[in-house]
C-alpha cells in the first residue's frame, strides 16, 4: 500500500483567532460534557494531557539537571572561556557570491544592507583554494586546511582499477551482508556509506571545548559527523535513489529515453488518463522499485489530479505541487518515503510532466542526513518538508531543457526561502555558541543565468529575453541576498556576536570548454583503440598501453602512473615528475583557435600547491583557467570529442572553475578585520580564536586579527582624522 | 423520550443478543474495541485533522527543541511552554469531536450500564426499595386520606415498612428468596406502578438490569435518558420513581471479575482507546 501526504511550506502557522473564540463558545457551552466518558474524551485526553506531563517532566528534568550540565559545560570550556572574545560567531555562506558583480551591485546602490554591514565592520575579497570548486573549497573552510589535506580536489575522482569516475567525497557501497538460510540467501543490514573527506572541521574542535555548533547545509558534511551540535548534511547527499539527483520526466511525445541527470519516461496519454509510476530507490533484488500513479485531466480547466496510493493532489500547469511523500515497498514490511515536487508541464497536444529527484524524506529519513538523527525531524516537524537533496535545484533538468528558467528559478528560490527559515530558527535558538548556514541559490542561479548577463555568451541565443526576472534574475539574486543580510544583522548586531558573510569563490563566464582529452591525443599524450566507438563514454576508448595523460572531473589530468592506475604505463619517479612539468607547460600555453586567446592561466602540479599526506590523490596537473572557459562537459566524463575547444551552449553558463586568482570570492564582517589578504581556511582559526580555542597544528589556516566591537583600524582613523581636520 | 428509549433498548438487545452468553469481560471487550474503531472514524471526520497534526508536529518540533537544544534553558522552558500551548490546542480542537460523539454515546453508556454495571440481586440478600410520592399523594397519605402499599410478591418477602410523616419517600425492606425476574407493584391510592427486580445469577438473566424507575430530571439531561429500560412513571401518578437501592449499589465488579480492571467503565474505556490506537495508523487519524 502507498500513501502520500502533502507537506507544508514553510511559513509561520497562524491560525485565526476566530477559531478560537469558536472552540471556547463550545467549551463553556457544554456544560454537560463532564458526564461523558468514551474514546473521543480519551484521545482527547491521551493526545493533549499526555503532552501537558510530559513538558511537566521534562521541564522538571530540565531544571533538576541544569546545573549538572552546567558544570560540565564549565569545566570543558574553562579553559577557552576566559579568553574567549565573543559568546557568538555566525558564518553567513553565500555559495558562490562573486565580488566584482556585489562591487558593481554596490556602485548602483543596490544593495544597503551590504554597505552597512562593510561600513560598521569590513569587506575583503576572500581568497579560495585551487581548484575553486564548491567541495573543494567549503571542505578547506571546515577543516581550516587546504586539500593535500582534506583529500577533497574535485566532485570525482576515478577509480584506480578501471578509469570509472566516482564521488571524491563518499563511498556507497551497495554491498549489504547476506545470511544463508536454507540455501537461500537474504540480504540485511544497510549500504555501506564512507565520507572520505579527511580532516577535523572546526565546530568539533570547539565541541570538545563545550563550545555548541549549528551547522546547517555547509557541503561536504555528509555522511553527518558527530559533535557538541546539530548539523544538517547538504552538498554530496544522494537522493532516494542513491544518485546525486535523478529527474523524471513523463511524456506521451517521445520514448523512454535518459537524460543527463535524469529518465525519460514514455506514458499512454488515452482520455485525459495518464497511468504510469515512479522510480524509487533499488528493492531486495536490485531492480528499482515502483509506486503507480493515475494522472487524470479536467479539460475544462486545464487542471488534473494525480492519484498516488489513497491520496489526491491537484497539479496546476506551470505551477509546482507543495513536497510530496511517497512511499516505496521494498519489501514484506518494509519500505522507504521520499518526497518529491510535481511539475504539470503541459497537456496538450502532448502529456508533459515533470518529478523531481525523490530526496530523503525528512521526517522518516532512510539514510542518516543529520546529527543528531533526529535534527531533520525536528526541521520537518517546525517548518515542514524541505529539500534534501546535496544538489537540491535540478541544474540538469534545466540543461537538458526539461526545466525553463522559471521553473528552476522557482526551486532555487524555495530551497533558499526554506534554508532561510532553518538559519533564523538556529539564531533564535543559539545565543552562545556557532552558527553556520551555507545558501546554494546564490551557485545555482549565476550557474544558469550567467548568459543573461554576459553579451558574448555562446548559450545566450540571441536577445535577453524580455522577461525582467530572467534578464534581472542575478541582480534580483543580489538583492535577495542583501535583503537576507539585512535580517541576519538584525539578530547579530552586538558586541557578543561575530558575524561573517562569505563566499567560497566567485563566478565567472564559461563560453568555452575545452576537451583535454582531444588536446591529449593531438599532442600524442593518449592513443585511442583503433576500434573506437563514437560517443564512448569514461574513457572506453582509451588505448591505455599507449597513454600518458587523461583527463575525468572539472579539475585537471591524471598520469596514467605504472602501479598506481591499473594499466599504467609511465614510470613513478622522475619519469613522472618530467612528464607532469611538460604537461604543466604545454597546458598553460593552450590557446583557443577562435581567437588565439590563452585558454589556460597557469596549469600547476598538485604536487607542488598542495600540502599534506593525500597530495597524492590529487589529478596530478590542476588546471588554473582563464576567464571565460573550463573543461568541457564531454571531458568531464571521460567522453572524447573530435575537436580540442567548442562553444559552451547549454543554459549552466556561468562557472568558477578556473585559476583561483581570478574567482576570489567575498568576506564581510560585522567587526573591522585587519588582513592583507584574507582566505577562505583563515574563517575557522579566526571563529576558533574569537572562542578562546586555540588554532590545531594541523590548519594551514591562521586566525585574522579581529578589532574590537566599534573599533576602526588604524588606516581608517587616520581618515577619520583627516577629514575632522578638513571640516574643522 | 419514552420511544427513543425503546428504540435504543432494541437495537441493543438485537446487537447484544449473540454475546449474552459470554463472559462479560470478553462481551464488553468486543463492544468497547468496535465502539473504539467506530469513534475513532467518528474523530476524523468531525475533527480539523490538519490542524490537530500541526499542533501534534508542533509538541513534537518542542520536545526536540528540548533534546537538541538542551544546554539552553531559554529554548527549554520555551518549548515546554510551547508543548503547553499546542496540547492546549489539541484539547480544545477536540471539543467538536467529543460533543459529536456525545449523541451516540450517552445511550450507549446507557445500555451498557444496564448489562455491566447494575447486576441482579443475589438470592437471599435484603434490599431497600423507595418510592418518590408526589407531593399532593404524599400530604394525603399523612393524613390518613389515601392508602400507600407494596403488593407482595412470590419469592420474596417483605420485611419493613418506613414512611416519615415528614418526606415525600417510603421505604420498605425486602429479602429475595427466589431467583427470578420480579415485578414489584405500589399502589398508591387507585394507582398503581410496577418496578422490575432481577434476582439470581446474572449469567441466567441477560435482560438489562434496571435499578430505577423514574420520571425525575436531573440538570439538563432526563433522568430516564440514563436509565431507558423501563418507562417513566404518567406524569400524573402518585409515584414518581421507585428504586431497588441494592441495584443501585450492587458492585460490578463483584459480578464481572474483569481481569486486572475492576470497573467496566475504565475497562471500557481502556480497551477502546487501545483498540483505537492500534488502528490508528491504518485509517491515518491524528489525534
Amino acid at each position: 500500500m502507498n500513501s502520500t501526504k502533502t507537506g507544508n511550506r514553510p511559513r509561520i502557522r497562524r491560525e485565526s483567532p476566530l477559531v478560537w473564540v469558536a472552540c471556547v463558545v463550545v467549551l463553556f457551552a457544554a456544560a454537560d460534557a463532564h458526564a461523558y466518558i468514551g474514546p473521543g474524551a480519551g484521545f482527547a485526553a491521551v493526545s493533549s494531557m499526555g503532552g501537558i506531563v510530559i513538558a511537566f517532566l521534562a521541564a522538571m528534568f530540565a531544571l533538576i539537571s541544569a546545573p549538572v550540565r552546567m558544570l560540565i559545560r564549565w569545566f570543558k570550556r574553562r579553559k577557552a572561556h576566559a579568553r574567549a572574545r565573543v559568546r557568538r560567531v555566525v558564518v553567513l555562506g553565500l555559495d558562490g557570491m562573486e565580488p566584482k558583480l556585489f562591487e558593481q551591485f554596490l556602485s548602483e546602490g543596490k544593495l544597503p544592507n551590504f554597505k552597512r554591514l562593510m561600513e560598521q565592520g569590513c569587506f575583503h575579497r576572500l581568497g579560495t583554494v585551487a581548484p575553486p570548486l564548491s567541495p573543494v573549497a567549503w571542505s578547506s573552510f571546515l577543516t581550516g586546511c587546504n586539500p593535500g589535506k582534506h583529500n577533497i580536489f574535485d566532485f570525482l575522482t576515478r577509480d584506480r582499477r578501471n578509469y570509472m569516475p566516482m564521488m571524491s567525497s563518499v563511498h556507497i557501497s551497495s554491498h549489504r551482508r547476506t545470511l544463508k538460510i536454507l540455501g537461500k540467501e537474504i540480504p540485511y543490514g544497510a549500504p555501506e556509506m564512507r565520507g572520505l573527506r579527511r580532516g577535523k572541521p572546526f565546530w568539533t574542535t570547539l565541541g570538545e571545548y563545550g563550545i555548541f555548533s549549528s551547522v546547517i547545509r555547509v557541503p561536504i558534511t555528509w555522511p553527518p559527523e558527530k559533535h557538541n551540535g546539530v548539523l544538517l548534511s547538504a552538498m554530496c547527499l544522494p537522493d532516494l535513489r542513491g544518485s546525486q539527483g535523478t529527474f523524471s520526466f513523463y511524456t506521451s511525445k517521445g520514448k523512454d529515453a535518459e537524460h543527463t541527470g535524469g529518465e525519460q519516461i514514455h506514458v499512454e496519454f488515452k482520455n485525459g488518463v495518464v497511468d504510469s509510476y515512479f522510480v524509487g530507490p533499488p528493492g531486495k533484488d536490485g531492480k528499482p522499485v515502483h509506486t503507480p500513479f493515475r494522472v487524470t485531466m479536467d479539460p475544462q480547466t486545464g487542471h488534473a489530479r494525480i492519484k498516488i496510493g489513497k491520496d489526491t493532489h491537484e497539479l496546476i500547469p506551470g505551477k509546482y505541487t507543495p513536497w510530496i511523500t511517497v512511499e516505496f515497498k521494498l519489501g514484506f514490511r518494509s519500505k522507504v518515503t521520499g518526497i518529491c515536487e510535481i511539475l504539470l508541464l503541459g497537456s496538450q497536444p502532448h502529456f508533459e510532466m515533470y518529478v523531481t529527484p525523490f530526496n530523503i524524506d525528512p521526517n522518516a529519513p532512510a539514510m542518516p542526513i543529520s546529527h543528531p538523527n533526529v535534527y531533520s525531524q525536528y526541521l520537518a516537524k517546525t517548518q515542514g518538508n524541505f529539500a534534501t537533496l546535496g544538489l537540491a535545484e535540478d541544474t540538469w533538468a534545466m540543461n537538458e531543457k526539461i526545466l525553463d528558467d522559471d521553473g528552476f528559478l522557482h526551486q532555487c528560490i524555495e530551497a533558499d526561502a526554506e534554508r532561510e527559515v532553518m538559519f533564523f530558527d538556529a539564531l533564535k535558538k543559539v545565543k552562545d555558541g556557532l552558527v553556520v548556514c551555507v545558501f546554494d541559490g546564490t551557485d545555482r542561479i549565476q550557474h544558469m543565468f550567467w548568459r543573461y548577463i554576459d553579451p558574448q555568451h555562446p548559450g545566450r541565443q540571441g536577445q535577453c529575453p524580455a522577461d525582467r526576472q530572467r534578464r534581472l534574475a542575478i541582480e534580483d539574486l543580489y538583492k535577495r541576498n542583501d535583503e537576507l543580510v539585512g535580517k541576519v544583522m538584525a539578530q547579530c548586531n552586538d558586541e557578543k556576536t561575530l558575524l561573517f558573510v562569505i563566499s567560497d569563490h566567485g563566478f565567472n563566464s564559461f563560453r568555452r570548454g575545452i576537451d583535454w582529452n582531444r588536446w591529449l591525443i593531438d599532442h600524442g599524450y593518449m592513443t585511442l583503440k583503433p576500434d573506437a566507438k563514437p560517443g564512448a563514454k569514461y574513457l572506453a576508448n582509451v588505448d591505455w598501453s599507449k597513454t600518458r595523460a587523461y583527463c575525468l572531473g572539472l579539475a585537471g589530468i591524471w598520469l596514467n602512473v605504472k602501479d598506481r592506475e591499473a594499466q599504467g604505463i609511465v614510470e613513478p619517479g622522475e619519469e613522472e615528475r618530467k612528464l607532469r612539468e611538460e604537461l604543466c607547460a604545454k597546458m598553460s600555453e593552450a590557446r583557443d583557435p577562435q581567437g588565439g586567446e590563452p585558454a589556460v592561466k597557469r596549469a600547476m602540479d598538485s604536487r607542488v600547491i598542495y600540502k599534506g599526506p593525500f597530495k597524492t590523490e590529487a589529478p596530478d596537473i590542476i588546471v588554473g583557467y582563464n576567464e571565460g572557459y573550463r573543461v568541457s562537459w564531454e571531458a568531464a566524463v571521460g567522453d572524447i570529442t573530435d575537436a580540442a575547444f567548442r562553444d559552451n551552449t547549454k543554459a549552466w553558463s556561468g562557472d568558477h572553475c578556473i585559476h583561483p586568482s581570478l574567482v576570489p570570492g567575498v568576506m564581510f564582517c560585522n567587526r573591522v578585520i585587519e588582513a592583507d589578504a584574507p582566505r577562505l581556511m583563515d574563517i575557522g582559526p579566526t571563529a576558533l580564536e574569537m572562542f578562546g580555542v586555540p588554532t590545531p597544528d594541523i590548519m594551514d589556516g591562521k586566525a585574522m586579527q579581529v578589532l574590537e566591537w566599534g573599533q576602526r583600524s588604524a588606516g581608517a582613523k587616520a581618515v577619520d582624522l583627516r577629514r575632522e581636520a578638513a571640516t574643522t | 423520550m419514552a420511544t427513543f428509549n425503546r428504540f435504543c433498548n432494541w437495537v441493543f438487545e438485537l446487537t447484544y443478543a449473540p454475546m449474552a452468553g459470554w463472559p462479560p469481560w470478553v462481551s464488553l471487550g468486543v463492544i468497547s474495541a468496535v465502539i473504539g474503531v467506530v469513534m475513532l472514524l467518528a474523530y476524523k471526520y468531525t475533527s480539523w485533522q490538519s490542524q490537530i497534526g500541526k499542533a501534534r508536529d508542533e509538541i513534537k518540533a518542542r520536545m526536540l527543541a528540548m533534546r537538541l537544544f538542551k544546554d539552553n534553558l531559554g529554548v527549554t522552558l520555551a518549548s515546554q511552554g510551547g508543548v503547553v500551548w499546542s496540547s492546549l490546542k489539541i484539547l480544545f480542537l477536540s471539543i467538536p469531536p467529543i460533543l459529536v460523539a456525545m449523541i451516540p454515546m450517552v445511550p450507549l453508556l446507557a445500555q451498557l450500564a444496564g448489562r455491566y454495571q447494575f447486576a441482579p440481586l443475589p438470592t437471599g440478600k435484603s434490599t431497600y426499595v423507595r418510592a418518590w410520592l408526589s407531593d399532593a399523594f404524599a400530604a394525603r397519605e399523612v393524613k390518613g386520606e389515601a392508602s400507600l402499599a407494596l403488593d407482595p410478591v412470590p419469592g420474596l418477602t417483605i420485611e419493613k415498612f418506613w414512611r416519615r410523616a415528614d418526606s415525600k419517600e417510603a421505604w420498605w425492606k425486602i429479602r429475595c428468596d427466589q431467583p427470578g425476574k420480579h415485578t414489584l407493584t405500589v399502589r398508591a391510592g387507585d394507582e398503581a406502578v410496577t418496578k422490575s427486580l432481577p434476582v439470581g445469577d446474572y449469567r441466567s438473566i441477560t435482560d438489562a438490569v434496571s435499578p430505577k424507575r423514574t420520571s425525575f430530571y436531573a440538570g439538563a439531561l432526563d433522568n430516564t435518558l440514563m436509565l431507558p429500560w423501563e418507562p417513566p412513571p404518567p406524569a400524573d401518578s402518585p409515584v414518581r420513581a421507585i428504586e431497588i437501592s441494592g441495584l443501585m449499589e450492587s458492585a460490578a465488579p463483584d459480578v464481572l471479575s474483569i481481569p486486572l480492571v475492576g470497573n467496566w467503565i475504565l475497562y471500557f474505556l481502556i480497551v477502546s482507546i487501545v483498540f483505537a490506537l492500534i488502528v490508528k495508523p491504518v485509517f491515518n487519524v491524528r489525534i
